[in-house]
C-alpha cells in the first residue's frame, strides 16, 4: 500500500474489487488450478463451491499469499497484488481447523495482527473488545483457546481475521468443524456479520446448502477449475454444465438420457417418447444423437401412464420428509425424483411422469448446456 | 476366576518390584554409603555423618573437575543444540527422497560404542591440531549429543501446526516475527527437554572424553574413573555421586511435571 509507484502502474481498471485472472498452479506437476478467473464486486459474499480436492483452497491461499502461483494475477482495490508477501496484503484468512494459537489467551489472538501492525495499546484493546463483541465473546477474552468448545474456537479465529480490518476476508470450510445444529445458527450469523460489516468475504465449502443459503453469487469449481460463477438462483435454474445441475439442488437434478432416432422420434431407453409441443421445440434444433436432460423435482409431475407426453415409469421408493414426500422413479431403466405435497395420494404401480417445465440440456460428452435461449 | 487374577496381578507386581530393585539398588546403595562415618567405601553403612559432604566440598581437585564437566556440558549443549534445532527444522519443513535413512541413521550414536567415535574424532582432531583443547572435548561432546538433539527437536516440530505459522502471516507477520512469536514460544519445551538431555550425556561421558582431553580437562567422570583405578573408591567421591544422583532426580521430575519427559523421547 506504501508502495506508490507499483499503485500506479499496477491500476487495473477492472470494476470487480478482486479480480483473478489466469490463475494456475501445479503441485509438482500435478495441477491443482488451471487457468482460474474470477471477479469478486467490493462488499459481495461469495461462495466457491466444490467437491473435496478440486483446488478450493488452494485458491484462496493463492489470494491469501499463502502460496505462490504458476501463473495468474491477482487485483485487489485496483492494485495488483501478487508481488506482495502475504504479510502485508491485509487479507484475513480463517482457516479450516481455526488455527487459534494455543500459548495466547483469546483476547491476545485478537488482538496479534494489531501488535503486528504496532498499533497502540488503547487503540487495540478498543478494536480487540469491538470484535469480540462482535461474535459475542466479550465475557471469554481471558481464556485460554484450549478452554474454548468448537464453535467459539472459531468465533474466536474469525474475530481475529475480522480485528485487523482486513481489505478481503477469506473462510475455508468454516462450518465443517461445527455439528449440524450450530451449522445453522452460525450460518445466519456469518450472514449477519456480512450485513453488519459490509466487509467483502470469500467462502470455501463443499456443502451446497451452504453456499446457496449464504452467498451472494455462488462458483461452482471442479478439477481445478470454475464451471459457473453466477447467483444461486441461476445456478440452480440455469446450469451451465451437468455436474454443476448435479451438484446443486436438494435432491441434485437427475440426468435423463433421451436419444433421436434416424425417424427424428425420441427414445428414453428402449421406449418411444413423444415429448410435449414446448420441449420439442428445444429439443428439435439441436443436432444430437442423445442428449441429456437436467431434471429436478420441480420439473417433473407424476401423471397416469397413458396421459400424452408422459414417459412410462414405475415406482421405487418414496421417501417421506414431513411436508413432502419425493417419489423415486424409474423410467426407461433411469432414475428420476418427483415431489408430491404430503397430502396429494400416491398411486402405485405404473405411472407417467411429465415433464411440465422445460429442463435444461446437455452434451452427453462434454456436460455442456446446449439450446440455450439466447 | 477372581483368585487366580488376583495370583497374576500380584506376579506382574513382584516382577515390577524386582526390576525396580535392580535398576534402583545402585543408586540407593550410593545415596547411604555417602553418610557413612567410616574411612572406606561401605554398604550397608556404618553410623552416620556428613564428613565426605564436607571433604567433597574442600577438594579442589573435584571441584575443578566439576567444574570441566559444567564448562563443557554447557558448552557443548549450546553447539549441538543450536545445530540440531536448525538441521532439524530444516528437515521438518522439507520432503525428499532418503529423508526417512537420514532420521534413521541419527540413532547410530546409540548403536555405536564411543570408542568407536572416540578413536575416529581422535583422528579427526589430530588432523586439525584440536586434541587435548577446549574446543575438541565440546566439539566431541556435541558432535554426540547432536543426533538426539536432531531427534527431539525433529518430534518438536512436528507437532508443531504449520496453519498457526500461516496464520501469524495473514494477521501481518514477518517471517522473523513468526518465529519469535509463535515458533519460539511453542518449541521450548522441546528445547528445554533437548537442552537438559544433552548436557546430562555430556555430564556423564568418559570414553571419548577420556581419549580427547588429555590430561589439561579432566571432567569429573573421567577423574573418578581414574581415581577408582589407582586409590579404589574415595568416599569423597561417593558424597558428590549422591549429589548428583539427587539433582538429576529432580530434574527428571521437573522434566515429567512440566514437559511430559516421558511421552517425548
Ligand atoms: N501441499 C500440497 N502438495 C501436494 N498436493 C497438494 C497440496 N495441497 C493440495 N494438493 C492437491 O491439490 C488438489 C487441490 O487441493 P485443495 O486446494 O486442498 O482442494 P480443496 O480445498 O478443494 O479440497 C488436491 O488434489 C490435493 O491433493
Ligand atoms: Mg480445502
Amino acid at each position: 500500500m506504501t508502495d506508490h509507484g507499483d499503485n500506479q502502474q499496477g491500476r487495473n481498471l477492472t470494476s470487480a474489487y478482486l479480480s483473478i485472472s489466469g490463475m494456475a498452479k501445479a503441485y509438482r506437476g500435478t495441477p491443482a488450478l488451471k487457468s482460474v478467473d474470477l471477479d469478486v464486486n467490493e462488499g459481495e459474499f461469495v461462495a466457491l463451491l466444490g467437491p473435496s480436492g478440486c483446488g478450493k483452497s488452494t485458491l484462496l491461499r493463492l489470494v491469501a499469499g499463502l502460496l505462490e502461483p504458476d501463473e495468474g494475477t491477482i487485483t485487489l482495490a485496483d492494485q495488483r497484488i501478487g508481488h506482495l508477501p502475504a504479510y502485508k496484503r491485509d487479507i484475513g484468512l480463517v482457516f479450516q481447523n481455526y488455527a487459534l494459537f494455543p500459548h495466547m489467551t483469546v483476547a491476545r489472538n485478537v488482538r496479534f495482527g494489531l501488535d503486528m501492525r504496532n498499533m497502540p495499546r488503547a487503540e487495540a484493546e478498543t478494536r480487540v473488545a469491538d470484535a469480540l463483541a462482535l461474535v459475542k465473546l466479550e465475557h471469554l477474552a481471558a481464556r485460554m483457546p484450549s478452554e474454548l468448545s468448537g464453535g467459539q474456537q472459531q468465533r474466536v479465529a474469525l474475530a481475529r481475521a475480522i480485528a485487523i480490518r482486513p481489505r478481503l476476508l477469506l473462510l475455508d470450510e468454516p462450518l465443517s468443524n461445527l455439528d449440524a445444529v450450530l451449522r445453522a445458527s452460525v450460518r445466519t450469523e456469518l450472514r449477519e456479520l456480512h450485513a453488519r460489516t459490509g466487509l467483502t468475504i470469500v467462502m470455501v465449502t463443499h456443502d451446497q446448502v451452504e453456499a446457496m443459503t449464504m452467498a451472494d453469487r455462488i462458483a461452482v469449481m471442479s478439477d481445478g477449475e470454475v464451471l459457473q460463477h453466477d447467483t444461486p438462483q441461476q445456478i440452480y435454474e440455469q446450469p451451465a454444465s451437468d455436474f454443476v445441475a448435479k451438484f446443486v439442488g436438494t435432491p441434485p437434478a437427475a440426468m435423463l438420457q433421451v436419444d433421436r432416432k434416424i425417424d427424428g422420434r425420441f427414445a428414453v431407453g428402449d421406449t418411444i417418447w413423444s415429448p410435449s409441443p414446448e420441449l420439442e421445440a428445444v429439443l428439435a434444433p439441436i443436432q444430437r444423437v442423445a442428449v441429456a436432460l437436467g431434471l429436478r423435482p420441480d420439473h417433473l409431475a407424476l401423471t397416469s401412464a397413458d396421459a400424452p407426453h408422459a414417459l412410462p415409469a414405475t415406482i421405487r421408493t418414496v421417501e417421506y420428509l414431513g411436508a413432502e414426500r419425493l417419489v423415486h422413479v424409474e423410467a426407461g431403466g433411469q432414475m428420476l425424483v418427483i415431489r408430491l405435497s404430503a397430502d396429494e395420494p400416491v398411486v402405485t404401480g405404473a405411472v407417467g411422469v411429465a415433464i411440465v417445465k422445460s429442463p435444461p440440456v446437455f452434451d452427453l460428452t462434454t456436460g455442456l448446456r446446449l439450446g440455450r435461449a439466447g | 476366576m477372581k483368585l487366580r487374577r488376583a495370583a497374576i496381578d500380584t506376579v506382574w507386581i513382584a516382577w515390577m518390584a524386582i526390576g525396580y530393585i535392580v535398576v534402583l539398588m545402585p543408586i540407593v546403595v550410593v545415596f547411604f554409603a555417602s553418610f557413612s562415618d567410616g574411612n572406606t567405601f561401605r554398604f550397608p553403612p556404618s553410623g552416620f555423618s556428613l564428613k565426605w559432604y564436607q571433604a567433597a566440598f574442600e577438594s579442589s581437585e573435584y571441584r575443578n573437575a566439576l567444574s570441566v564437566s559444567l564448562l563443557v556440558g554447557i558448552l557443548a549443549t549450546l553447539v549441538s543444540l543450536t545445530a540440531g534445532t536448525l538441521a532439524a527444522y530444516a528437515l521438518s519443513r522439507s520432503t525428499f527422497r532418503g529423508k526417512t535413512m537420514i532420521e534413521t541413521l541419527l540413532l547410530a550414536p546409540l548403536a555405536l560404542p564411543h570408542i568407536v567415535w572416540a578413536i575416529g574424532l581422535l583422528q579427526i582432531y589430530a588432523w586439525l591440531s584440536i586434541g587435548g583443547t577446549l574446543l575438541g572435548l565440546v566439539l566431541a561432546h556435541a558432535a554426540l549429543t547432536l543426533p538426539f538433539a536432531v531427534r527431539i527437536m525433529l518430534s518438536t516440530f512436528s507437532q508443531l501446526d504449520k496453519t498457526l505459522q500461516d496464520a501469524a502471516t495473514t494477521l501481518g507477520a514477518s517471517p522473523m516475527r513468526v518465529v519469535v512469536h509463535i515458533v519460539l514460544p511453542l518449541i521450548w519445551p522441546g528445547v528445554l527437554t533437548s537442552a537438559l538431555f544433552t548436557f546430562l550425556t555430556s555430564f556423564n561421558e568418559v570414553t571419548v572424553s577420556v581419549l580427547i582431553a588429555g590430561s589439561r580437562y579432566l571432567t569429573y567422570p573421567v577423574r573418578l574413573y581414574s581415581e577408582l583405578r589407582s586409590q579404589g573408591i574415595d568416599p569423597t567421591t561417593i558424597a558428590i555421586s549422591a549429589m548428583l544422583v539427587a539433582m538429576i532426580i529432580v530434574f527428571a521430575l521437573i522434566g515429567e511435571r512440566f514437559l511430559n519427559w516421558s511421552r517425548r523421547v
